[in-house]
């Protein structure tokens, strides 16, 4: 059976507060860069450079991470890809991701991270905490946590790619 | 009985005695509403002033048990076009003269107050007053006038006092709120503790709040240094959500100069822009005060602009969990497009305590 959780006004709204609370967190923003995971993370990031241009006026580098070569789920023998340059050495990165379970997924962007340079600190924004963590990584930046059982699922759709602003629980 | 709007540039508007018929004195304020009469007498935001209705008929509800926003009223005196005077309405217990009749305040109708608006849109904010004749003694007595500063003592509660509910702990600082604020956090579940504009830091860290709110009052803000001093001192420690009067304190506490509106015009549409998404709320307004977008802001972020003005209407802290905006977003009477300032300070409360349960 599935259930709106999250609708177009929260999900603005969420990124709001999520872009507000970034920068109260990161004293100036000169050493920012926001990085978003494909394929929903990636607008997600987006759509908060955006919110940080029109309150600030600057532009804040944003850039995209393909982690399906870095899944621990996927056969080891594809050659690993390094996406990112060394410009990320000595930066504050904030990594964006739609969708917090195991932290699997994570896992594989810090891998991917790591390959390209030595950031001087990363956090991690997402839209939703589902929980069900499988490895030690907590979220800095929480749109809803949202309690779930294992069989359940979560879908965000995005007007991006699904013409829809909408959080689904299945 | 004839009685006259004497305004301190030696104006004289004539009116139709209603309500008390004592004489008083005031600053005049114009209230563009259609609607909303009986929210706005009542609102300590505007005590001490002659409150004068632009929209020309007022009166076709009468007064009702629901809409109170205080349970007096504080303004020197009311004025009017026509008066329907009916307590007809469902809802209603009595008429506005008999209301004002039984809270002593006086009122004149039948004044031409789309021309009132005029010109003081035109000359700005004056004094003014409501006398039986207008003479030049009444002129003399209207310039000597010394408006006090000391409108929030006169408004703000003397004592702490509850209001009991099951979820966050909210401290109100009272600086003259509209019954609606309480409403809106008891709607949300906050055990809210409302307390005087002058309480000290140490009382407020004793009650160990997960958040505060600062609300909307009357006069100036430069007249509230204890409530400054207390600003400065928890901001460090709480979530901080500031309305109006509140707004002024905040950016005052934070060393940004707060400008003030030469014309007082308090409403229930004024349009903001929200910067981070280009939204547009219309919202009620009854305070004067804004930021220039010309001079810096410090540590605060510019979040809302007047759509017509371009006036900083709301603001962020940049390092801290504190905003402020100077409008109404409770509406009573106005749009309800604020109300979600209510919501942004729970999850600024619950974002405040997560973030304290990682740090260690």
């Amino acid at each position: 059976m599935a259930k709106v959780i999250m609708d177009q006004t929260g999900i603005q709204r969420a990124l709001t507060r999520i872009t507000y609370e970034i920068i109260e967190q990161n004293r100036g923003l000169t050493n920012l860069i926001i990085v978003g995971i494909r394929t929903r993370g990636a607008y997600l990031a987006t759509r908060i450079g955006q919110r940080i241009e029109q309150l600030e006026g600057t532009k804040i580098p944003v850039v995209f991470l393909d982690v399906t070569d870095y899944r621990d789920d996927r056969p080891a023998s594809r050659t690993k890809t390094t996406q990112l340059d060394d410009k990320i050495n000595g930066k504050n990165i904030v990594l964006v991701d739609d969708v917090l379970y195991t932290g699997r997924t994570i896992r594989a962007a810090l891998d991917a991270i790591m390959d390209s340079g030595r950031p001087q600190k990363i956090s991690l924004a997402v839209l939703i905490d589902r929980g069900h963590r499988e490895l030690p990584i907590r979220p800095d930046f929480v749109g809803k946590n949202i309690p779930t059982a294992h069989d359940e699922t979560i879908n965000v759709q995005m007007t991006e790619v699904d013409q829809v602003d909408q959080v689904i629980l299945n | 009985m004839k009685r006259y709007l004497i305004l301190e540039d030696g104006t004289v508007f004539p009116g139709d005695a209603f309500g008390a018929t004592t004489n008083t004195t005031g600053v005049l304020t114009i209230y563009t509403g259609a609607t909303g009469y009986q929210e706005a007498i009542t609102n300590y935001a505007f005590t001490g002033q002659i409150l004068a209705f632009a929209y020309p008929q007022q009166g076709a509800t009468g007064i009702n048990r629901d809409d109170y926003e205080a349970i007096g009223s504080a303004i020197k005196a009311v004025v009017i076009g026509e008066n329907y005077d009916l307590k007809t309405n469902w809802h209603a217990q009595m008429t506005l003269n008999e209301f004002l009749i039984e809270q002593r305040i006086p009122g004149l109708m039948n004044v031409d107050t789309r021309r009132l608006y005029r010109h003081i849109a035109k000359f700005g904010n004056m004094k003014a007053s409501i006398m039986d004749t207008h003479d030049e003694h009444a002129h003399d007595q209207i310039k000597a006038l010394v408006v006090a500063n000391n409108q929030v003592n006169q408004v703000s509660t003397k004592q702490p006092y509850p209001s009991p509910n099951i979820g966050k702990n909210v401290v109100v600082i009272d600086l003259g709120l509209k019954n609606t604020l309480l409403r809106e956090l008891s709607k949300r579940q906050c055990n809210v503790t409302v307390v005087p504009y002058d309480t000290p830091s140490s009382v407020i860290n004793t009650l160990a709040p997960d958040g505060i709110l600062i609300s909307n009052g009357p006069g100036k803000p430069e007249a509230l240094a204890k409530t400054i001093d207390t600003v400065k001192a928890i901001q460090n420690r709480y979530p901080i959500f500031a309305i109006g009067l509140g707004f002024a304190v905040v950016a005052l506490a934070n060393k940004v100069a707060v400008k003030t509106r030469p014309f007082a015009r308090h409403r229930i549409n004024l349009a903001v822009q929200e910067k981070i998404t280009q939204d547009t709320n219309i919202v009620s307004q009854n305070s004067v005060f804004y930021l220039s977008d010309e001079e810096p802001l410090g540590d605060l972020l510019g979040t809302y602009v007047a759509v017509n003005t371009n006036d900083v209407l709301g603001f962020r802290h940049r390092y801290l969990p504190i905003y402020a905006i100077n409008f109404d977003p409770e509406a009573a009477p106005g749009p309800k497009d604020g109300l979600h300032f209510f919501d942004d300070f729970l999850e600024l409360m619950e974002a405040n305590i997560a973030r304290r349960k990682r740090e260690f």
